[in-house]
């Protein structure tokens, strides 16, 4: 008992201790956090324009990569096949590989003949807003895939089996009950995928650039903003994406309803 | 009639190997077996789930092997019951209609009535997460009949329940298959359950039918894997001669029975058994006395010894009995009556086993004749 409470003391105070190391870094940028200039740095068009790309482009990212996670996610969970454990492997591409070169990854497929035709043909990818979307896209999909995969492993085949025998097709199977029993997890995995996305800035200036007003996301505004010695600008940005971003978390942590298991 | 010809399927760790069986229409087939038998991937091969790697599955003379689950009209109804968790009782037992497509008025009367048969009709637009387990068993029930399916796949569906629930849902399975002359399979490890509901019993051990016959033949276990399965504890040694069974540990001689489906050649060796309530158990020392025994009982084998332990369940008890001259013990079981007259006896006084020589059956046995 007496040893069950001293590990118990020692885990909680390390998840503090992380707690605190996050804390102080959001603590810190007050130093430089200058109240008379950032509402107008917050209400200047350029941070208007950063905040609205990167709620769409991330809230489009995450719509298309959770519409194409589904199926595979349902895949992956339920068949085998015989390149399943390959197409598992390139799921994590996402995170073995930086987002630079995931970026660069794509810059270069746009620069081969097939590229160049998709680039030429159905819109153009290289320095637009389509571009932040791809980047954010290529960066969360194999994640969305994952995190999609672990709720519907979750979900018994045995609902499946019992909804067929009662006469349900596999696709009416999977609209009328593999996706409701699964859709508070797939809400959970839409906004850490959403979350990752709004954060993404590699692929992005990789693959978009960073052209204030036109393909300047909150993240590369920050990092725009550093560049040019303008700490205090940086700082009010780096304050909204923390907001937004611990906001979503929130909401996520509510959502999903995790909770510690109580004493015994 | 469901027939079962060689099937062969095997799944990760699991395989069930050359099945053939023969399910009658209106008839409760059980499927016994312990845990990791194969019981559930048979019957999920059966519903369609599962492809199998031999054989063929046959429903009234017609090919069903690759048919769509959809499409073979079985129900299943797992042993978590897998109650659709985001619906309504309701909408759990009219799943199947919407999902054939036609919500057919006959179709939903008849659910109905059995939603009304089973008392579920209360609680009808409860979610399922709030019912008790008897009320989540009825729904599953109700789920399975209400697409007027015949045949009916039960993989142990009662084993969550406590000892009455479960009886009162076999009498109720029973009912049901009587008014609506369903074909019921049902997987069970529970001896009793499968007794009670079973016209036929088959038993699967390591992916293989040990043993397949109608209830009244399936009490006599074929092989002594099946009596071990079947708890049975009395299994010795025997040998024929000379038209008569040797059973050495035990000191008896018995004469040879033409119940006993073996060839009983002179020197064959093989496994002779008795269940343990087949067995009496008498106090010799009154025999004369007190003890009026029938002169059936005074005829039949006896084996003399000690009770050297006794172990009382409720409503009956488990009597440990050793033999005189013998390192072999006797299980006997005996009624609650009997305990407090056979326990409460002093561990040294002598008592008596008599053997029905009917009830004693030959284990089918592979070794070789002396």
């Amino acid at each position: 008992m007496r040893i069950t409470v001293g590990l118990k003391r020692t885990l909680i105070i390390n998840a503090l201790g992380i707690f605190c190391l996050y804390f102080l870094l959001v603590v810190s940028v007050f130093y430089f956090f200058k109240p008379s200039i950032s509402l107008s740095i917050l209400t200047s068009s350029r941070t208007i324009y950063s905040l609205g790309l990167s709620l769409f482009a991330a809230t489009a990212a995450t719509l298309i990569a959770i519409i194409l996670a589904i199926p595979s996610a349902y895949a992956l969970s339920r068949y085998d096949f015989r390149l399943k454990p390959l197409v598992d492997a390139f799921l994590e591409l996402p995170l073995v590989v930086s987002p630079a070169a995931l970026g660069a990854m794509v810059l270069i497929f746009f620069n081969n003949p097939v590229g160049s035709w998709i680039n030429e043909h159905a819109g153009n990818f290289i320095f637009t807003v389509s571009g932040v979307i791809l980047a954010q896209l290529v960066a969360v999909l194999g994640i969305a895939v994952r995190l999609i995969k672990a709720v519907m492993d979750e979900v018994p085949v045995r609902y499946e089996h019992v909804a067929r025998s009662l006469g349900a097709s596999p696709y009416y199977t999977f609209k009328n009950i593999v996706l409701p029993i699964c859709k508070g997890g797939v809400i959970s995995a839409s906004i850490l995928t959403w979350a990752k996305a709004f954060g993404e800035f590699g692929a992005t200036i990789t693959i978009a650039g960073s052209i204030p007003n036109k393909t300047e996301t909150l993240p590369i505004a920050v990092f725009m903003r550093l560049s040019s010695a303008d700490i205090e600008g940086a700082v009010v940005m780096i304050l909204l994406s923390v907001i937004i971003g611990l906001g979503i978390l929130y909401i996520y942590k509510r959502l999903s309803g995790h909770k510690g298991i109580p004493d015994a | 009639m469901l027939e079962l010809k060689n099937l062969s399927v095997h799944i990760g760790d699991f395989k069930v190997v050359d099945i053939s069986l023969s399910i009658k229409n209106s008839s409760i087939h059980a499927i016994l077996g312990p845990s990791g038998s194969g019981k559930t991937i048979l019957v999920e091969t059966i519903a369609g789930f599962h492809k199998p790697c031999g054989g063929r599955v046959f429903l009234e003379g017609v090919d069903i092997t690759a048919h769509a689950p959809e499409w073979r009209y079985m129900a299943y109804v797992p042993q978590d019951l897998a109650l659709f968790p985001h619906l309504t009782v309701k909408e759990n037992i009219y799943f199947g209609l919407t999902a054939r497509g036609g919500d057919n008025e006959t179709l939903k009367r008849n659910a109905d009535a059995i939603a009304e048969s089973l008392y579920i009709k209360t609680y009808f637009d409860r979610n399922i997460a709030t019912l008790s387990g008897g009320e989540k068993q009825r729904v599953a029930l109700a789920r399975a009949l209400a697409t007027g399916n015949k045949i009916l796949l039960l993989d142990e569906p009662f084993s969550g329940l406590h000892p009455g629930l479960r009886k009162e849902f076999w009498f109720l399975l029973k009912e049901l298959q009587n008014r609506h002359h369903l074909t019921i399979i049902i997987i069970t490890h529970d001896l009793e359950e499968a007794f009670f509901l079973g016209d036929h019993i088959s038993i699967l051990i390591d992916g293989m039918v040990h043993q397949s016959a109608a209830k009244e033949k399936s009490r006599i276990p074929k092989d002594k894997t099946v009596a071990l399965f079947y708890g049975i504890r009395n299994i010795f040694p025997g040998i024929f001669s000379e038209q008569t069974l040797l059973i050495p540990t035990l000191n008896l001689t018995l004469p040879v029975s033409d119940c006993w489906k073996t060839q009983k050649e002179n020197g064959k060796r093989v496994d002779v058994g008795v269940r343990a309530e087949d067995l009496i158990i008498y106090d010799t020392e009154r025999i004369h006395g007190v003890l009026n025994l029938s002169p059936e009982v005074i005829s039949m084998p006896t084996v003399r010894g000690k009770i050297t332990a006794c172990f009382e369940k409720g409503h009956s008890a488990t009597v440990i009995f050793s033999p005189i001259n013998s390192d072999i013990v006797l299980e006997v079981e005996i009624p609650y009556h009997k305990v407090q007259k056979l326990c409460g006896k002093k561990r040294t006084d002598i008592a008596a086993v008599a053997i029905p020589p009917d009830r004693i059956f030959i284990l089918e046995s592979h070794e070789e004749a002396m």
